[in-house]
């Protein structure tokens, strides 16, 4: 399923999946309309990535077809459970975005929330996702990444020994990532401070 | 609902400063070596906001908690434990002091944000 050389990588989301609701609720009370709106801007077919126990499914209009992929089956499961007859347009699936089983060009829209703090090659990551894209597709991103302020960095760099073996990382620059993957950077809002953004790219024609 | 999520801010800072003050003051004392006693009072205040961060996770993020949470406590928990290792503290004085400082921090973290917040310039 992966390249990685820990081939048990995702264990720790698997146990990460009993807490992961109560863990994020802060974030969906805090954050959840401005995702909805953020998200509102993919169409057609979209992939959401990491869709973890699906908190973010709310966010999609019934007709969307929506696509949820994670590498956790724990987190799977809990994401099946929120699903009703309102979400029969979202398939959910088990997958590494650094390989992913999607024939080429065939997402018109690609969404991630929180997802490339945790992907153990972002890059990589970010090239799958530009090869399942259809030439012009969205990629919309809510992440967090590290900050440049000149003491937080530093810190989020040293807490990031600690928060990656439960967790996510702290200092990613995913911004950096998308442009070195081949995405045409589109918008880039900071939500707080310059650590939480939202990122627009477009795969190029 | 925006304001509240503000004020509830203001006052889980003043918590994590003085739940740092009452800590730092149960168990470092005078006779303690100030440097020593300086870096337990850091540990201490990050123990506190870890703990903060445990207890208000579900109406605050991580993210918001940390910068601001990490300034304050770790100050706090300092400064604290220096002040004790110097002289005979006047616990209400330095109550007072510090829910001042957590007030500030986090206005001074707000108003940081404001600034940073909103689009950001691409390079084409």
């Amino acid at each position: 399923m992966t390249n990685n050389t820990d081939t048990k990588w995702w264990s720790k989301w698997d146990n990460a999946a009993k807490t992961f609701d109560i863990m994020n609720s802060g974030i969906e009370v805090r954050y959840g309309e401005r995702k909805r709106e953020w998200f509102s801007r993919s169409d057609g077919r979209t992939l959401l990535v990491a869709v973890g126990t699906g908190l973010d499914l709310q966010y999609f209009p019934s007709e969307q077809k929506v696509v949820g992929i994670d590498i956790s089956s724990k987190m799977l499961e809990k994401a099946k459970g929120k699903l009703n007859v309102n979400t029969s347009n979202i398939e959910l699936v088990r997958a590494d975005v650094q390989m992913l089983g999607f024939a080429d060009n065939s997402f018109d829209s690609v969404v991630t929330s929180c997802t490339f703090c945790s992907v153990p090659d972002p890059v990589s990551g970010l090239e799958e996702l530009k090869r399942v894209m259809k030439p012009g597709g969205k990629l919309l991103m809510f992440e967090h990444v590290r900050s440049n302020i000149f003491w937080m960095g530093p810190m989020m760099d040293l807490l990031t020994y600690v928060s990656r073996k439960v967790g996510p990382d702290l200092n990613r620059r995913t911004k950096e990532n998308v442009i070195r993957a081949g995405f045409k950077l589109k918008q880039e809002i900071n939500i707080y401070l310059d650590m939480v953004k939202f990122f627009e790219a477009i795969k190029p024609l | 609902m925006k304001i509240l999520f503000k004020i509830l801010d203001y006052i889980i800072s003043v918590l994590m400063g003085t739940g740092t003050l009452f800590l730092v003051s149960l168990v470092v004392s005078e006779s303690w070596n100030m440097f020593l006693a300086m870096i337990m009072g850091m540990v201490l205040g990050i123990v506190v906001l870890l703990l903060a961060v445990v207890l208000f996770i579900s109406v605050a993020t991580v993210f918001e908690l940390f910068p601001v949470g990490m300034i304050i406590t770790m100050f706090t928990g300092m400064t604290t434990a220096m002040v004790i290792t110097i002289v005979e503290i006047d616990f209400k004085l330095m109550l007072v002091a510090t829910v001042a400082f957590s007030l500030f921090a986090q206005f001074w973290i707000d108003s940081y944000n404001m600034k940073l917040k909103g689009d950001v310039q691409i390079d084409k």
